[in-house]
């Protein structure tokens, strides 16, 4: 697991949740975070603006645990197409 | 009544009799600039055959159905409008978006042309009330005339709210409904966003059910009190006999069965009527993964062991989410239902879901004579509305 995407993640739901970051780890259950599925879209127009993807809604809507978001992006990203380049901010 | 099915009553009740569904590829917008492709759009819809370009030049698409609508509801009902009746004839039309795709047009000149001036009919073509306004004048009606905007539940509690005023006095005859225009570029990016809408079609009830579909169009009644329309020998198609209202007090957009409950339940207690005296719900049905095991679970909680026996369908399926205009247009189709004695299907069902366990009247109308039935409006935001209705004895 690539720790760039995981540290973005990672930030990025803090930043949503208005919760400091050591508070959530890789495999904290987004329903135990109290991610509902406004926090979802949220989360992931962050992360797609981001890495430069779209992960279709259907495995968006799967996500449970902070990993598989991780995974899924990283997914997309080693998918074959335009190499993405992610932005600095 | 027009939508993606037909552009008047009879035209739409015969594609929702024969279960043809009329989502197609998205024309108003180019689906490769989107992660969905198909729509409910209204086709061969042509205003300059129902406007003057003067008139025209004051209309935003969803005012244009509202016209449409309400001219073929009045028509239909047979009213000659006397000096003392159009001062007291209500208008009470519902909306969620207003005018927006001439909104998106103007907004698209000042933001991506670079241009310094929009419109100077901006405003009058998307006012939410523009709708409400344009029927007072266009048939001078004096009444009580507004718009009230309840997300998806807005046209529902429209026609409840006149159903209020003309059951109590306040009003001697009411012309109640709703509509909308949603397919602008803007609009679609924000429904995009939202990840609701389905990337094929719209199957409520069904397991594999991806979300909703986008529609649009208008439906208009016309309601007055039952011994004045039987006094003036008009055409009757059914009677309105109970609305319920209630609000989740949850979520911004995820709906909860106890609200949905409440509503259902009051407006059987409007009515007077038992649960078991309903014979079928024109449900909500909007084929997200969300509302439709949750309206599921409220129908339960009300009917229990009658729930078995309703026959529920979403004619969303049929004629898409028109949103503001979503629960007029299911309460014409739940007045055609009892007045026809067939059950407009849910279409696009493939797979039983467990969590949505009920008779969905998969895909196939179903000849049914039944004497009264609901129509469900659930919107976000938790603000629900449901109507009662009872046939028209023969």
């Amino acid at each position: 697991m690539s720790e760039r995407v995981a540290d973005k993640v990672l930030a990025a739901l803090a930043a949503v949740k208005h919760v400091p970051r050591e508070s959530i780890s890789l495999d904290s259950a987004l329903a135990d975070l109290r991610v509902d599925s406004l926090d979802t879209i949220t989360l992931l127009f962050e992360l797609e603006e981001h890495f430069h993807l779209t992960l279709p809604d259907d495995v968006v809507r799967s996500l449970r645990t902070v990993r598989q978001i991780v995974e899924a992006i990283e997914r997309s990203l080693a998918a074959p197409g335009p190499a993405p380049a992610a932005t600095s901010d | 009544m027009i939508c993606a099915l037909g552009s008047n009553v009879a035209g739409c009740w015969k594609e929702m009799a024969a279960g043809r569904p009329g989502i197609r590829r998205l024309k108003a917008v180019d689906p490769a600039l989107l992660r969905f492709s198909n729509a409910a759009e209204v086709t061969g819809f042509a205003p300059a055959e129902h406007f003057e370009p003067s008139r025209l030049d004051l209309l935003d698409r969803f005012a244009q159905f509202a016209i449409v609508a309400a001219r073929e509801a009045v028509r239909d009902a047979g009213v000659e409008f006397t000096a003392a009746l159009r001062d007291s004839t209500a208008v009470v039309t519902g909306c969620c978006l207003g005018g927006q795709t001439a909104e998106d047009a103007e907004f698209e000149i000042l933001y991506r042309q670079g241009r310094n001036r929009v419109h100077p009919l901006t405003i009058p073509r998307t006012m939410a009330n523009a709708g409400a306004s344009m029927l007072s004048m266009e048939f001078g009606l004096r009444g009580p005339a507004f718009t009230l905007s309840t997300a998806c539940s807005s046209s529902s509690h429209a026609v409840g709210l006149a159903f209020q005023m003309v059951r109590s006095g306040a009003a001697e005859m009411a012309l109640a409904g709703g509509s909308e225009a949603p397919f602008s570029y803007g609009l679609l990016k924000a429904w995009e966003a939202m990840r609701v809408i389905s990337t094929d079609t719209c199957r409520p009830f069904s397991r594999d059910r991806k979300g909703m579909i986008l529609g649009e169009g208008a439906a208009m009644l016309v309601l007055e009190p039952w011994e004045a329309a039987r006094a003036r020998g008009a055409r009757i198609h059914g009677e309105i006999v109970g609305f319920g209202m209630s609000s989740d007090a949850h979520h911004i957009t995820q709906p909860a069965a106890e609200g949905a409950a409440l509503a259902i339940a009051a407006a059987l207690r409007d009515a007077g009527l038992a649960p078991d005296a309903i014979g079928y719900i024109n449900a909500h049905g909007t084929g997200t993964p969300g509302n439709d095991a949750t309206e599921t679970r409220a129908i339960r909680q009300v009917f229990r062991a009658h729930a078995g026996r309703l026959a529920i369908s979403s004619t969303k399926s049929l004629h898409g989410h028109a949103l503001g205009a979503a629960g007029a247009l299911e309460a014409a189709a739940t007045l055609l239902a009892l007045r026809e004695g067939v059950i407009p299907p849910t279409a696009n069902y493939t797979e039983r879901d467990p969590e949505c366990d009920l008779d969905v009247v998969p895909n196939t109308a179903r000849p049914l004579r039944v004497e009264c039935a609901l129509s469900n409006s659930f919107a976000f935001g938790g603000l629900n509305a449901v109507l009662v209705f009872r046939a028209s004895p023969a």
